[in-house]
């Protein structure tokens, strides 16, 4: 099966009418490249929806600052606001309740995707992997989350944050199982550290082209978060009915068509595929 | 919480690393103990490249009629966006970035054909063998966008794989691994000096087959000029750091884990033909805090780490260049120097949003 770049028809039309002459005439692209067009098509979902939450500093400083945090985030919000609705941009505060179970209906579960920037890691017992809010000694918890079941309903999760896909121990799908079994769909994020700086200022703008151009997931996030000097430690999460059903979610789902691929909740999960990026 | 220095050590510890080549671990040695090794530089210049629509231009007719993994064959969509021009294949893509010195190719279709073999995880290529290949296609296929002027050389970096895992739910025992793919990095020397950050710098990216299914490179042409810059010994480049980064290298819970000095080039969407190339340190700080009931045997269990980049300009006296903060902290006669660039403002809960919201 090949579905890279093979929106739904309706964003496939979008897409020749964008290109112009590419889409009818390849040779007179070969002559002379055509113009470039600015615009840029829809996502599958008319209207997706996306939030991001970011944090720079944390209270009384009990994690470390993130300087660039703002500039990270902020090339997001304005690429990808070029095509798909921004349903929120906002800090970590107070935010805990709203990313778990008890609250999440009225903030992560509005959108389709969430892009999280933020420190991460795994508890000391390794039974869930967490974030860090800007409230001091507050963090929210995979264990505490199921997304995806609940409002507008959770596709993807993107978070630039260390550590929360590790697997080292064999134990990543027991921290991330209630979260998945909730429907959602896809999670970028990283197995180890995420190399921080003004020198990666611009993943998150890349992201957003990558997922406007309808790029996998699986191949917008190592590209937008990689320079090919600091070492980067990507991974990306998906599960599946069965193990071709699974590598096909791991490799080909999109901004473009994800909601091709139907939600996977509780029993419906059979396997667990995932990608991580090694040195 | 109190955590003995060797215990952090182990936690935090490793510069070398099997990925590394020799030429970048030497360069990690030989930086942490004298810095550049020399007491001046000549200045470089980039050329200005021949503009992003003409690189992609070239290498989309280049492989139009190709039928391998490196192809671009069939119709295309071209996306136009700041500093970046990015065709749109059936299963590929190709961009190139700036002035056009960037270029960059992906097979997707490809790579993920041949992920789905089943390739195990044993059958990735080694280091030597990564670099022969990936310097013999370097050669036949990209060389006319690698200039190489006198005195330098392209040197084998760093490597990097793709592994692919499934496991039945609840059943992590039941676990296999695939390979996905296959990275080599190649970078630069000028007059002996490595040049460090994301400039300069070549990837080719092997399908788990072994076949080339992609590559990025970003190599502007240099010019040296007769402007010499003289370079600090590395214990005041360190004094310097410690002056203009956000997070001593040498604080507690730090580890310097990466320390590289030569040429600092940004890469394309941050170099200008009016801005010379200077000499500089990357610093790759690690930084890990521990939480609550924190492993001392595995440092991602209760553990915060972060991974801070920062690069510490070299010369004696810094000239200023407006795509490098620590540059523009330190220079003194320009415009915007001793200041600290403005960054975006601050989300504000409940004030930022497009739509209406309930915060």
């Amino acid at each position: 099966m090949n579905r890279l770049f093979s929106p739904p028809p309706a964003s496939g039309l979008g897409l020749c009418i964008l290109a112009l002459a590419a889409c009818n005439n390849p040779e007179e692209l070969s002559a002379s490249p055509p113009e470039p067009v600015t615009s840029v098509a829809q996502a599958a979902s008319p209207g997706a929806l996306f939030g991001v939450l970011c944090q720079k500093e944390y209270q009384n400083g009990w994690q470390d600052t993130l300087s660039w945090s703002w500039n990270h985030c902020q090339g997001l919000v304005d690429e990808l606001s070029s095509t798909d609705t921004k349903k929120f941009y906002w800090n970590l505060k107070d935010k805990k309740s709203r990313i778990e179970t008890p609250n999440d209906q009225d903030l992560v579960e509005t959108v389709d995707l969430l892009y999280l920037k933020g420190h991460g890691g795994i508890t000391s017992d390794a039974t869930s992997a967490w974030w860090p809010m800007w409230n001091d000694g507050v963090g929210a918890f995979t264990i505490n989350m199921a997304l995806g079941n609940e409002a507008h309903g959770l596709s993807i999760l993107s978070a630039h944050s260390c550590d929360t896909l590790y697997n080292g121990d064999k134990l990543m799908s027991s921290r991330w199982k209630k979260t998945l079994r909730g429907g959602v769909r896809y999670v970028t994020g990283a197995w180890d550290t995420m190399w921080d700086g003004w020198t990666t200022d611009e993943v998150g703008e890349d992201y957003a082209d990558d997922l406007q151009d309808g790029l996998p997931f699986h191949e917008a996030w190592p590209d937008a978060t990689s320079d090919w000097y600091a070492t980067q430690y990507q991974a990306v999460l998906a599960t599946g009915a069965d193990k071709a059903d699974c590598l096909s979610r791991l490799y080909f789902m999109s901004w473009k068509n994800y909601d091709q691929f139907p939600r996977l909740a509780n029993n419906a999960i059979h396997k667990w595929c995932m990608t991580q990026w090694v040195d | 919480m109190r955590i003995s220095s060797l215990v952090l050590c182990a936690l935090v510890a490793g510069s070398a690393r099997a990925s590394d080549f020799p030429f970048r671990t030497e360069l990690d040695l030989a930086s942490a103990k004298g810095g550049l090794r020399a007491t001046s530089v000549a200045l470089l210049y980039p050329k200005a490249g021949p503009g992003a629509r003409v690189t992609a231009g070239r290498a989309l007719e280049k492989y139009r009629l190709t039928s391998g993994a490196i192809t671009t064959q069939g119709t295309s969509t071209v996306r136009l966006r700041a500093n970046k021009l990015r065709y749109l294949g059936s299963g590929w893509y190709l961009e190139s970035l700036g002035d056009g010195s960037a270029l960059r190719y992906r097979n997707l279709t490809y790579l993920a054909k041949a992920a789905r073999a089943g390739y195990p995880v044993s059958a990735k290529l080694p280091n030597d063998k990564l670099e022969q290949l990936g310097r013999a296609f370097i050669e036949k296929e990209l060389a006319e966008w690698l200039p190489m002027g006198t005195g330098e050389s392209l040197v084998a970096f760093e490597s990097s794989y793709r592994v692919d895992s499934d496991e039945d739910d609840g059943a992590p025992e039941s676990a296999t691994q695939t390979l996905g793919a296959s990275t080599v990095v190649f970078s630069r020397t000028i007059q002996g000096q490595a040049v460090v950050g994301a400039g300069s710098k070549v990837a080719i990216i092997f399908a788990a087959d072994g076949v080339v299914a992609g590559f990025d490179l970003d190599w502007p042409a240099l010019a040296p000029s007769a402007q010499a810059q003289k370079v600090l010994d590395v214990a005041s480049i360190h004094e310097r750091a410690k002056g203009v980064l956000e997070h001593d290298p040498f604080g507690s819970n730090s580890r310097l884990k990466r320390l590289e000095c030569g040429y600092f080039d940004g890469g394309a969407r941050r170099r200008s033909p009016t801005t010379p190339i200077q000499p500089a340190c990357f610093y790759h700080v690690l930084h890990a805090v521990p939480q609550s009931g924190a492993s001392l045997v595995d440092p991602h269990l209760g553990w915060l780490r972060s991974g801070f980049l920062s690069v510490v300009p070299a010369g004696a006296s810094v000239l200023a260049d407006a795509h490098w903060r620590e540059a523009m902290l330190l220079c003194v006669d320009a415009r915007g120097c001793g200041v600290e660039p403005t960054t975006p403002a601050e989300p504000i809960n409940g004030r930022t949003v497009s739509t209406p919201s309930s915060d």
